[in-house]
C-alpha cells in the first residue's frame, strides 16, 4: 500500500512539473504580442523592421501564429497541473456536506467513470489527428505562416496524457485511503477533500478587527 | 417516437446529476459526452467516426483561435495587479479620496469594483480578494455588517459585466460575435449598475449616518501626501485600464492585443512599485496557468458534450420543444432568462456560458422582436442581458454563491443573516438594471452603433 503512494508521487511529478514550467509560457506570449504591436502600429519602427533582413523570419503572420501556439501549449500543459492542485471548478453544494469517506468515493468513481474514459478516448483519437497532420505535412494556411503544425497538435495528446497521469495519481491515493490500513490513512495527501480546501482558504479572524489600522500606504508613499 | 430520440434529454439529466456530485465540472461534462457517444453507437444514432471530429472541434474552438489568447493575458493582468498590491493601494486611495462623502468607504469599494473589474476571471476569486481587502477596514470603521457585505458582494461581481470581462470574451467567441462590440455594449449597463449602487449607498448613509461612520480625523492625510499617493497609486492603474479598453474601443487594437498590452502594463506597474521579484512572478504565472487550465478543460469537455448532444439530435429536440410551447419571442426570452437565473444559483458563469449557451443559441437565433431590437443586434442585447442576469443570480439568497464565498472569508461575527439582509437592496437594484436593459435596448446598443459604425 505504501508502494502505491510512492507510485502516485512519481505519477504526479510529471503534470506538476509540466504545468509549472508551462506556466512561464505566458512571458514569451506577452513579449510576442508586444513586439508584434510595436512593429506594426508604430510607423517608424515598422519601416525599420520592414527593411531589415529579420522581417522574413518574424513576419506579423508568423508572430500572430506564435501567439496562439504559446497559448495552446500553455493551457494544454496546465490541464493535469490544475487537477493536481484541485483548481478545477466543482459544484460543491452537496459534496461539502458529505463525510470525507463519501467524498473519497465520489472522487474514486468520478476518476474511473469520467476522467479516465474521457482522457483515454480523446487522447487516443488525438493521436490519429496528429498523425494525419504529420503525414500530410500540414502547414499554416497563410503563405508566410508557421510550418510543422503537428508539433503543436501533439500537445493535445501530451496535455490529455498529463491529465490522465494526474487522475491516476489521485486514484491511487484514494485507493489507499479507502481500502488501505487505518494507520496509512493519515499519510495520504487528500487535497481534494473539502476539509483540506477550507484549511488553506484565507480567512479574516475576529481578532484582526480589533487591531489598529496599520495603514501601509502612508508608509509606502 | 423511439427511445433513442430522447437520448439528449437523458444526457442532460445525467449531466445535471453528475455535476451535483461535486466531481470537477470539466471531467463530468466530457465524460458524459463520451458515454453518450457510446450509448448512441449502441442505438445506431452515433458512429465511432464522429468521435474523430471532436479533436478537430477542440482545435478550431479552443486552440487555433486568436480571440481566446486574450483569456490568459487578462487573467495574468488581474492576478498581477492583485499580487503586486496595486489593487490594494488603489482601494486605500479611493477610501481617502471619498472620505468626506457619506458612506465613503462603501463607495470606494464600488468604485474599485468598477475600475478593477478585470480581476481574476472567476467570481469566487474576485469575491474572496475584495472581501480580504475591504471587509476588515469597513468593519473596523464601524460600518453596519449588512451594508459592508452587500457592497462587497455586489461590487466584486460587477467584473463579469464590466469589460475587460473574461466571460464576455468567451461569450462573444461562442456566439460568433465581435468581442470589441460586446465590450462597448457592456459599458453603459455596467455603469448604470454601479451608479445605482452609488446612489443607494449615498442616500442610505445620509439617512442613517450611524451605519456608515466617517473615517476618524486622526487617519486623515495632508493634501500633499494625498496628491503623491494619487499620482503613484491611482493614476497609473487607471491609465492602464483606460488604455486597454480605449485601444479596443478606438479600433486601434484587437482584444487580444489589448490584453497583451494590459498584461505587460500590469508587469510594469509591479516593477514601478518595486514589488516584482522572482517569487511573485512565479506565483502569478502559476496562478494564471491554473486558472487557464481550468477554464480550457471545461472548454474541451463542453465541446465534446455539445458535439455529441447535437449529433444525437438535441438541438432539434430543443427547437421542437420550443415550438410546442408556442410562445412568442418575449415569452421565450423570459423563459431563457429565468432558466439562466436559476442555473446561476448552482453554477459559475463558465459552466453556463460554455455548456448552456451553445444549446440555447439556436433558440436565440429564431427570436424576433420587431422594431424593439432588430436583426443582428438581438444577439448582443441577449448576451448583455445574460451577463446582468447572471450577476443578479450570483447575489440572490439563499443560494447565490458569491454570498457563500463571502461568508467563507468573513470573520465569525458576520453571520449569514447579515449577508442575506445586506444583499437584498442590491438585488433590487440589479433587477432594476436588468429591466432597464430589457425595456431600453439602447443602453446596450447605442454606444456600439456610435463608436464602431
Amino acid at each position: 500500500m505504501r508502494k502505491l503512494l510512492e507510485i502516485a508521487d512519481v505519477c504526479e511529478w510529471f503534470p506538476q512539473k509540466a504545468g509549472k514550467l508551462g506556466a512561464w509560457l505566458i512571458v514569451p506570449l506577452i513579449i510576442v504580442i508586444m513586439y508584434d504591436i510595436t512593429t506594426r502600429k508604430l510607423q517608424f519602427i515598422q519601416q525599420a523592421v520592414l527593411n531589415s533582413p529579420l522581417y522574413e523570419y518574424i513576419s506579423p503572420t508568423k508572430l500572430q501564429e506564435w501567439e496562439w501556439h504559446l497559448h495552446t501549449a500553455l493551457f494544454l500543459l496546465a490541464l493535469g497541473y490544475a487537477y493536481c492542485n484541485n483548481a478545477h471548478v466543482r459544484v460543491d453544494l452537496i459534496r461539502e456536506k458529505c463525510k470525507d469517506r463519501t467524498q473519497a468515493w465520489i472522487e474514486f468513481f468520478g476518476i474511473l467513470l469520467a476522467l479516465f474514459p474521457y482522457c483515454l478516448v480523446i487522447g487516443i483519437i488525438s493521436l490519429r489527428f496528429i498523425e494525419l497532420s504529420y503525414a500530410s505535412g500540414e502547414i499554416s494556411q497563410s503563405m508566410t505562416g508557421l510550418s510543422q503544425r503537428w508539433i503543436i497538435k501533439s500537445f493535445l495528446f501530451i496535455g490529455l496524457l498529463l491529465a490522465l497521469l494526474a487522475g491516476f495519481a489521485t486514484l491511487l491515493r484514494h485507493i489507499v485511503f479507502l481500502f488501505g490500513p487505518a494507520h496509512l490513512r493519515d499519510d495520504v495527501p487528500m487535497n481534494m477533500l473539502t476539509t483540506a480546501e477550507s484549511a488553506h482558504l484565507p480567512r479574516i479572524e475576529d481578532e484582526d478587527l480589533n487591531r489598529e489600522d496599520d495603514d501601509p500606504i502612508v508608509t509606502s508613499s | 417516437m423511439y427511445f433513442e430520440d430522447f437520448l439528449p434529454v437523458i444526457m442532460f439529466g445525467l449531466l445535471a446529476c453528475g455535476l451535483f456530485t461535486g466531481f470537477p465540472v470539466a471531467f463530468v461534462v466530457g465524460g458524459v459526452g463520451i458515454a453518450f457517444g457510446f450509448i448512441g453507437m449502441h442505438y445506431d444514432v452515433f458512429s465511432m467516426i464522429e468521435f474523430f471530429n471532436v479533436p478537430e472541434r477542440i482545435w478550431g474552438g479552443a486552440a487555433e483561435n486568436p480571440v481566446l489568447v486574450a483569456v490568459p493575458c487578462f487573467i495574468f493582468m488581474g492576478t498581477m495587479l492583485e499580487r503586486s498590491g496595486v489593487a490594494e493601494d488603489l482601494l486605500k486611495i479611493l477610501e481617502l479620496l471619498l472620505k468626506r462623502v457619506p458612506g465613503g468607504l462603501a463607495l470606494a469599494v464600488t468604485a474599485m469594483g468598477t475600475i478593477m473589474a478585470a480581476t481574476t476571471g472567476i467570481i469566487g476569486a474576485s469575491v474572496v480578494m475584495m472581501s480580504l481587502m475591504a471587509l476588515p477596514a469597513m468593519l473596523r470603521a464601524g460600518y453596519q455588517k449588512e451594508l459592508a457585505t452587500g457592497t462587497i458582494a455586489a461590487s466584486a461581481t460587477l467584473g463579469i459585466l464590466i469589460p475587460p470581462s473574461i466571460m464576455l470574451v468567451i461569450m462573444a467567441d461562442l456566439l460568433a460575435i465581435s468581442v470589441g462590440n460586446l465590450f462597448v455594449g457592456a459599458i453603459l449597463p455596467g455603469l448604470l449598475l454601479s451608479s445605482l449602487y452609488f446612489v443607494y449607498i449615498i442616500v442610505r448613509s445620509s439617512i442613517q449616518p450611524h451605519i456608515a461612520p466617517r473615517i476618524a480625523d486622526d487617519q486623515m492625510v495632508d493634501n500633499k501626501t494625498l496628491m503623491i499617493m494619487v499620482l503613484k497609486g491611482f493614476v497609473p492603474p487607471v491609465i492602464l485600464i483606460v488604455m486597454v479598453l480605449g485601444s479596443i474601443f478606438g479600433g486601434i487594437a484587437t482584444p487580444t492585443e489589448a490584453a497583451g498590452v494590459g498584461a505587460f502594463g500590469s508587469l510594469m506597474l509591479a516593477v514601478f512599485n518595486g514589488r516584482l521579484n522572482f517569487q511573485n512572478m512565479k506565483d502569478v504565472c502559476e496562478r494564471t496557468a491554473l486558472t487557464t487550465g481550468m477554464i480550457f478543460f471545461i472548454f474541451i469537455g463542453a465541446t465534446t458534450f455539445s458535439y455529441v448532444f447535437r449529433s444525437l439530435g438535441g438541438e432539434h429536440l430543443i427547437i421542437a420543444g420550443v415550438e410546442y410551447l408556442g410562445l412568442n419571442s418575449w415569452g421565450l426570452l423570459v423563459i431563457l432568462m429565468f432558466t439562466i437565473f436559476i442555473l446561476g444559483f448552482f453554477f459559475d458563469f463558465l459552466e453556463i456560458t460554455l455548456i448552456i449557451l451553445p444549446v440555447f443559441a439556436p433558440v436565440v437565433e429564431v427570436m424576433d422582436f420587431g422594431v424593439h431590437v432588430e436583426g443582428r443586434d438581438i444577439i448582443y442585447w441577449f448576451a448583455i442581458l445574460v451577463a446582468v442576469n447572471l450577476q443578479t443570480s450570483f447575489l440572490t439568497p439563499p443560494f447565490g454563491f458569491a454570498l457563500f464565498y463571502l461568508k467563507g472569508v468573513a470573520p465569525k461575527i458576520v453571520k449569514m443573516q447579515h449577508i442575506y439582509k445586506g444583499i437584498i437592496p442590491f438585488v433590487m437594484l440589479q433587477l432594476i438594471g436588468l429591466a432597464s436593459v430589457m425595456a431600453f435596448p439602447g443602453l446596450a446598443l447605442y454606444l456600439p452603433s456610435v463608436l464602431l459604425s
